[in-house]
């Protein structure tokens, strides 16, 4: 996408402006505030509905209704409409939005689709580059670079949806963890049932037929909820109050008065040392926890590792087998520690089985005593089951919650086996025995049957639910391994491109004194690795030793080398929006060649407060004069005023038809001074050194011509010296023509400076002054390529002059004589 | 991901389009499972936890907590 016209009306600081870059590149300059960046947002939101200046960080109170149109207008009036040059579609399109609807693109329908496209990698923002932007990702750490190169490009996106991966997998490590724990209590529940210490299917299968035969039932084969009382009925002899079977009871008295014996709270507090000994220990040591945690990465890592050895995250080449060693020592020390972990687990869920299994009881007691009405047990046993949770809860997970500060082994003692809860028990007992009477056979049958039924219910949803949750684990594992992997692929082939790139790029730039420059760029799991050569010295962040220019420098560069790469094919629109602040004149100059020689298909669109900049973009050829805007004297009321270079020369005429020589010799004047200032550093001209530099068009226009006269006269003469009879004539016949165009202009230089330097301009008349005019329009012409508009410039080789070109090739002068 | 030819995939699609690739050959997804993160990749919905957590619960639940 290029941009043929662009008018704004009524938007930040403009209130009426039309630029008509034609596709080709432009340059905006002048001071600061005059309204520069304007036209930068104004771009913006044409293209994304949004301005990105009122977006972000620290921008609390801007809002684009309110601070996007001009001061004293209306959102209503605040447009920005453009004609584009789209991929796809060979016409241009027109483009419109308006402040007050920011989330309509105004254009014809048919072009929605081409243009969908480019909008989506405008809204990324990755076609602007502004200078707050620049050294952040050049200077941040390693660990926040990606970030900040994403949020640059706008990739964001891929560590938001690796963040979110993440989260699935942890939250469904979380559940499996559950889903276990909920197993291991249903099971514990069953046990509590059939009074086993350990889950047997066979004892369960070995119960259900007994107590059925005990009600003439046929034996089942299978442990299903639902076929344990089939074909079976409640027992005729069933006593009046059903609800309590001290029968049954009996068992979870007997589970309650194992878990007090004595021996019983020996092994527990045996455990509890253990475990509290295990726990101190990881804690102790921070690097096994963190290997620990490590573990999954670093079994994947090994098993990625290609037959070449190279590391599979980053494809950095490793010795054979050494990174395999290296990674392998590291999975001893995260086994070591995985093993101290499994044995924290099993002590913890030693402990935590018997405490489910009292639990279970305690609630069946309770809940029996309620509905006896024997409410006087109540409180302390529900203090009791109150306690054992809050127990239970910390050994869920014992590396961070056990044990508390109020978890000391006498507490957890008394929490595990409160003092007179035998007692109590036992009292609880005699009641309930003396309340109800003993159950028949074929009651207990049925309510043993009744209750494992209901356990086998709960171990079957359980059950259920652990194997989705092992599904979805294995899902959650391999949906971030798969993510994680075609990431690194992407992003580290993308890298390499782009440090690639940039590397061509700053050489560009910098070659002269750092040739042998290099870059790498590699992502370390979300970090991202950038280090640079210096000057053969090893390599180093960038701002660990390079200046300041250098880093804004490696900013243009990597953003090119980026914003190339991810704008390919959809926007051919680059915005530079004074971005090269801390680049010397020589490397600005280098900047023009790097667009120039790498860019040559791209349109940008450069803002700069640095008048010299926009002169050499303009003589380098970057931008043709049409493109070269000056804003000045910016005010509310009017905004900024502009100038166009491309009048100089219309302005010089309409000051003539005006009969205003004055204001003609004066254009002429500040025009050619710049101008052959420009020429004679272009070529190395020798100019009379004034200590305060306020050299004049006297100065420096006899040096220019001088110059290009002697360095022709060197071209002819390689030129002849070579055999290159064809190129000698051009060269013959361009200095015949040149001759006369110095004539010329050396015969109206005396009006120039009569009019300009001795102010006796009154006594020329206008039929006087247009021939010096036209006169020095040709002279101008002389010292510039007729295709590319850049200025013939010296190219040397070390300290010796070799030719004279332009930037696109089309002038070559060869100044080397055979030896 | 529905890009005309001439244009490159932006990196996250490239990404995805591969992540898709690798996953379909693992045995644990069924094709609802693809097509539900498919479908979540394509919409720009898979930096939503949530949605992941359900598209890639097992058929018959619709958020992984509840039983079947």
């Amino acid at each position: 996408m290029g941009i043929l016209r662009l008018d704004i009306q009524n938007v930040r600081g403009i209130r009426s402006l039309v630029l008509t870059p034609n596709g080709r590149n432009l340059v905006i300059w002048g001071p600061n505030g005059s309204g520069k960046s304007a036209v930068v947002d104004a771009i913006d939101f044409l293209l994304t509905g949004r301005v990105t200046r009122l977006t972000g960080k620290g921008t609390a109170g801007l809002s684009l209704v309110k601070h996007g149109p001009h001061i004293d207008s209306t959102p209503d009036i605040a447009t920005v409409t453009a004609l584009l040059e789209i991929p796809g579609v060979d016409r241009p399109v027109e483009i419109k939005r308006c402040i007050a609807c920011p989330d309509v693109l105004e254009c014809e329908e048919e072009i929605m689709p081409k243009l969908q496209p480019v909008l989506e990698v405008a809204g990324r923002g990755q076609h602007v580059l502004s200078r707050r932007e620049i050294l952040r990702f050049i200077t941040a750490e390693a660990a926040t670079r990606a970030e900040e190169i994403q949020a640059l490009l706008d990739l964001s996106e891929i560590e938001e949806i690796r963040k979110a991966l993440v989260r699935v997998r942890n939250d469904s490590d979380k559940d499996l963890d559950a889903s276990v724990k909920a197993l291991e209590a249903a099971k514990t529940a069953v046990n509590v049932t059939l009074q086993c210490k350990t889950f047997d299917p066979r004892a369960v299968s070995d119960t259900a037929n007994r107590e059925r035969a005990v009600l003439g039932g046929v034996p089942i084969l299978a442990i299903k909820s639902s076929l344990l009382k089939s074909d079976l009925s409640l027992p005729k002899s069933a006593m009046g109050d059903q609800s309590i079977n001290v029968t049954i009871l009996e068992k979870d008295f007997t589970n309650l008065a194992d878990l007090l014996a004595e021996s019983n709270q020996s092994k527990l507090a045996e455990a509890d040392r253990s475990l509290r000994a295990l726990v101190e220990s990881m804690r102790a040591d921070p690097q096994a926890l963190m290997a620990l945690t490590r573990l999954r990465l670093i079994e994947l890592g090994i098993s990625l590792i290609d037959e070449g050895g190279a590391c599979p995250l980053c494809e950095m080449p490793w010795p054979s087998g050494d990174l395999a060693m290296r990674l392998q020592k590291r999975l001893e020390v995260a086994r070591i520690s995985s093993e101290v972990s499994k044995k924290i687990s099993g002590f913890s869920s030693t402990i935590g089985m018997q405490l489910a299994g009292a639990t279970t009881s305690l609630e069946k007691v309770t809940a029996s005593l309620k509905m006896a009405s024997l409410e006087k047990y109540l409180a302390p046993l529900s203090l009791w089951i109150n306690n054992i949770r809050t127990l239970k809860d910390a050994l869920s997970d014992p590396l961070a919650k056990y044990p508390q500060p109020h978890l000391t082994p006498e507490n957890v003692k008394c929490l595990v086996a409160p003092d007179q809860a035998l007692s109590i028990l036992e009292a609880a007992r005699a009641d309930l025995k003396a309340k109800y009477p003993k159950a028949t056979p074929e009651q207990t049958a049925w309510d043993t049957l009744t209750r494992l039924e209901e356990n086998l219910k709960a171990l079957e949803l359980a059950s259920t639910s652990h194997s989705r949750s092992v599904l979805v684990q294995l899902r959650a594992n391999f949906l971030l391994d798969a993510f994680v992997s075609a990431r690194d692929e992407i992003l580290g082939k993308l890298y390499e491109d782009i440090a690639e790139r940039f590397t061509e790029l700053y050489q560009e730039l910098h070659g002269a004194d750092e040739k042998d420059f290099t870059a790498a760029i590699r992502p370390e799991g979300p970090a991202l690795r950038l280090e640079v050569d210096f000057y053969g010295r090893g390599a180093h962040p960038p701002h660990a030793l390079h200046s300041e220019g250098h880093q804004d420098s490696m900013g243009v560069c990597l953003y090119l080398a980026l914003a190339e790469r991810l704008t390919k094919g959809r926007i051919n629109l680059t915005i530079l929006d004074d971005v090269v602040m801390s680049v010397d004149a020589n490397h600005r100059r280098q900047v023009c060649s790097l667009i120039a020689n790498h860019f040559p298909q791209r349109q940008f669109l450069i803002t700069t407060h640095d008048k010299a900049w926009a002169h050499q973009l303009r003589q380098e050829g970057i931008v043709t004069s049409e493109g070269s805007v000056e804003f000045y004297n910016w005010s509310i009321a009017t905004g900024p005023h502009v100038n166009l270079e491309a009048d100089m020369w219309a302005r010089i005429k309409d000051n003539l038809r005006r009969g205003d020589v004055s204001g003609a010799a004066s254009f002429l004047r500040r025009g050619s001074e710049e101008y052959f200032a420009h020429v004679c550093e272009a070529l190395e001209a020798q100019v009379k050194y004034r200590l305060d530099g306020r050299n004049d068009l006297g100065d420096y226009l006899p040096s220019a011509m001088g110059r290009y006269r002697s360095l022709l006269k060197k071209a002819k003469a390689a030129t002849k010296s070579w055999s290159s009879q064809d190129q000698y004539e051009e060269l013959n016949e361009l200095e015949s023509v040149v001759s006369s165009v110095f004539q010329r202009s050396n015969a109206e230089q005396w009006a120039v400076n009569a009019s300009v330097h001795f102010n006796n301009w009154e006594t020329l008349s206008v039929n006087d002054f247009e021939p010096v005019a036209e006169a020095f329009e040709d002279l101008f012409a002389v010292f510039s390529c007729q295709q590319c508009v850049s200025l013939l410039h010296l190219a040397k080789e070390g300290y010796n002059p070799v030719a004279v070109r332009c930037n696109c090739g089309a002038v070559n002068w060869n100044l080397v004589e055979r030896s | 991901m529905t890009m005309p030819e001439h244009i490159e995939l932006s990196p996250t699609d490239q990404i995805l389009r591969k992540m898709i690739e690798h996953f379909q050959q693992n045995d644990a997804f069924d094709q609802k499972a693809i097509d539900e993160i498919r479908r979540l990749a394509e919409t720009g919905r898979l930096s939503k936890p949530k949605d992941v957590s359900r598209s890639i619960a097992p058929s018959g639940g619709n958020d992984g907590n509840s039983a079947p």
